[in-house]
């Protein structure tokens, strides 16, 4: 029995590491290939043209000013709202398009630039963001 | 940056090493994985009453150096190396030590970029660093924060102490989930290791290849999501268990309690396992004594929480409990559950024959009736997660596809130290008593 349980053991073993290995080969080199960049060239890399084009856009808003990122549902908006916190003291808002309109909100928030919606075709991480528009 | 981020584990290691001395004295890794919950809740409960996130709340666990350090009678060498030690314990040794090596290789290799871990819980975390309390005005609105405001904090608050401690960083505060692994197949280890050595060895090896902490996009070890952290907490509360079913021992009791609180803490799917033991405590007729203090533990820790839940924002995602009354015509979907579920316990990628494997041995080996009442716990757990699935609003095959790999985590590290216990029999089992 105690032969079995070994033999069963190994098994898995083989098993896990037939998958394992490649990966944890790819990240050891991944590890040694980034560990000497600096943070943002390594998080260019990680989220790609999207946080490179956002980060050069958000940045050239100005302090005073806030800023409106529609993409509804909300479920999708997990990424954009990381960028809350990067370009303080300006705010970065997520709602859904149907409050875009809601002239009581957007004034109260202070938003004068509403950065992209999903009508306009944008999907994170595919194609780069349509040109920002300023809400009247 | 690097002292303060050695301080703030040092810190973690002092909390732990005190809990060592005065209450659990056979088991640091559990001491290790209690005081972490207790720091998380700690930092809440100070927040909580309006105190601004600074130098000395992070650092509390300070004050506890001299309780810790001053005159431990313990011998740690005594509980980490077999009692007959033999040539291939070098070599399985040295072989944990490489899969550690490269898994913490592959958990730093980029920062945090999966979508909950740095949309809801790093997101959190970063609010409550550069507002210094979670009770900001920004915490409350709606359209301020992810779509999860009554996700609990523990994570958030560990992250955010780490990252208040060293730097905003997205990749640095991933060594909280190198520690908390490492607590992970530190406890396991312990657990088993005077029992068995060859036992001890091979569990963590196990353990620490299961593809699945590796290859998944939600919830392996490199994506900070809470998946691996509650396991540990689970972890802890089987270990209590462990010693509280043949003993009775009130402290061991109040261990779990405590331990099921910080799962709850850490993730909503707490209360299900919280649920679950309670019901195999009165399955075992246990007393009624032990209920009330098992049930003290596990809700009184979590009472501020509740009640600062109950001022956030609540989104229609969270309302999977609101949907009991339409049930009935939703049970037409457990085939599919239990499909899907099937499915992914005999998904080679994720798990290799790791399920498959546990289920033989529990089935062709005689368990002890303390492994069949955590084996309860764990499949009162899994049942409860599958129901959550009946009451969904998203495309239930689409949702268990993405999240029921998650929720086997969270019971895997138990699941595997009971197969190994279940094999070689538990007896004399390690005290976690002082």
């Amino acid at each position: 029995m105690r032969r079995f349980i070994f033999f069963l053991l190994a098994a898995q073993l083989i098993v896990s590491l037939y998958f394992i290995t490649p990966v944890l080969y790819r990240s050891a080199g991944e590890f040694i290939k980034t560990s000497g960049m600096p943070d943002q060239t390594r998080k260019e890399m990680i989220y790609g043209s999207f946080y490179r084009t956002m980060v050069d856009y958000l940045e050239n808003i100005p302090a005073d000013e806030n800023a409106v990122i529609i993409i509804p549902p909300r479920e999708y908006a997990q990424y954009f709202w990381v960028l809350n916190y990067y370009f303080l003291p300006r705010r970065i808002y997520v709602i859904p398009d149907s409050l875009l309109g809601d002239e009581q909100l957007t004034n109260r928030l202070r938003i004068k630039h509403s950065l992209f919606t999903r009508s306009d075709g944008f999907f994170f991480d595919r194609f780069p963001p349509p040109p920002s528009r300023e809400i009247k | 940056m690097t002292i303060r981020a050695v301080l703030f584990f040092i810190n973690l290691l002092a909390g732990g090493f005190f809990l060592w001395k005065y209450f659990f004295k056979n088991s640091l890794f559990l001491s290790l994985a209690v005081f972490l919950g207790a720091y998380g809740a700690l930092i809440f409960y100070a927040l909580a009453a309006g105190m601004p996130l600074n130098f000395f709340i992070v650092n509390f666990p300070l004050a506890l150096y001299p309780f810790a350090l001053l005159g431990i009678k313990s011998r740690p060498g005594m509980t980490f190396w077999p009692r007959q030690p033999r040539r291939l314990y070098h070599l399985l040794a040295a072989a944990i030590f490489v899969i550690l090596i490269l898994g913490i290789l592959h958990m730093m290799k980029a920062p945090l970029f999966e979508r909950d871990g740095l949309g809801i819980w790093l997101t959190k975390a970063k609010m409550i660093v550069l507002d210094r309390s979670f009770l900001s005005e920004d915490f409350f609105n709606p359209w301020r924060i992810q779509d999860s405001p009554r996700y609990p904090l523990f994570l958030p608050l560990l992250e955010g102490s780490f990252m208040f401690q060293t730097a905003v960083n997205e990749l640095t505060v991933k060594l909280v989930f190198v520690y908390i692994w490492f607590l992970n197949l530190g406890m396991i280890y312990e657990n088993l290791v005077l029992r068995s050595g060859r036992a001890a060895f091979f569990s963590v090896i196990a353990l620490a290849v299961v593809p699945a902490y590796y290859l998944m996009a939600d919830g392996s070890l490199h994506t900070g999501y809470a998946d691996i952290p509650i396991s540990l907490f689970y972890l802890s509360a089987g270990i209590f268990l462990l010693d509280y079913f043949p003993t009775g021992s009130k402290i061991t009791l109040a261990g779990a309690g405590l331990a099921v609180a910080f799962s709850a803490f850490t993730k909503n799917e707490g209360w299900a396992f919280g649920l679950s033991v309670l019901l195999v405590l009165i399955i075992a007729r246990r007393k009624f004594s032990d209920l009330v203090l098992f049930l003290a533990f596990a809700l009184i820790p979590n009472l501020p929480w509740l009640l600062t839940m109950i001022r956030l924002p609540n989104l229609y995602q969270e309302h999977y409990l609101r949907r009991i009354p339409e049930i009935l015509p939703r049970l037409v979907h457990i085939p599919l559950i239990l499909k899907n579920a099937v499915f992914e316990i005999f998904n080679i990628r994720h798990w290799g024959i790791l399920w498959p494997l546990i289920l033989a041995f529990f089935i062709f080996f005689k368990s002890s009736s303390v492994i069949r009442y955590l084996l309860s716990v764990i499949l009162i757990t899994i049942a409860c997660y599958l129901g959550t699935y009946l009451l969904t609003s998203w495309d239930i095959s689409f949702q268990m596809s993405v999240s029921f790999a998650r929720l086997l985590l969270h019971v895997t590290p138990l699941t595997v130290l009971l197969a190994a216990l279940h094999i070689i029999g538990i007896k004399n089992p390690p005290s976690s008593r002082p």
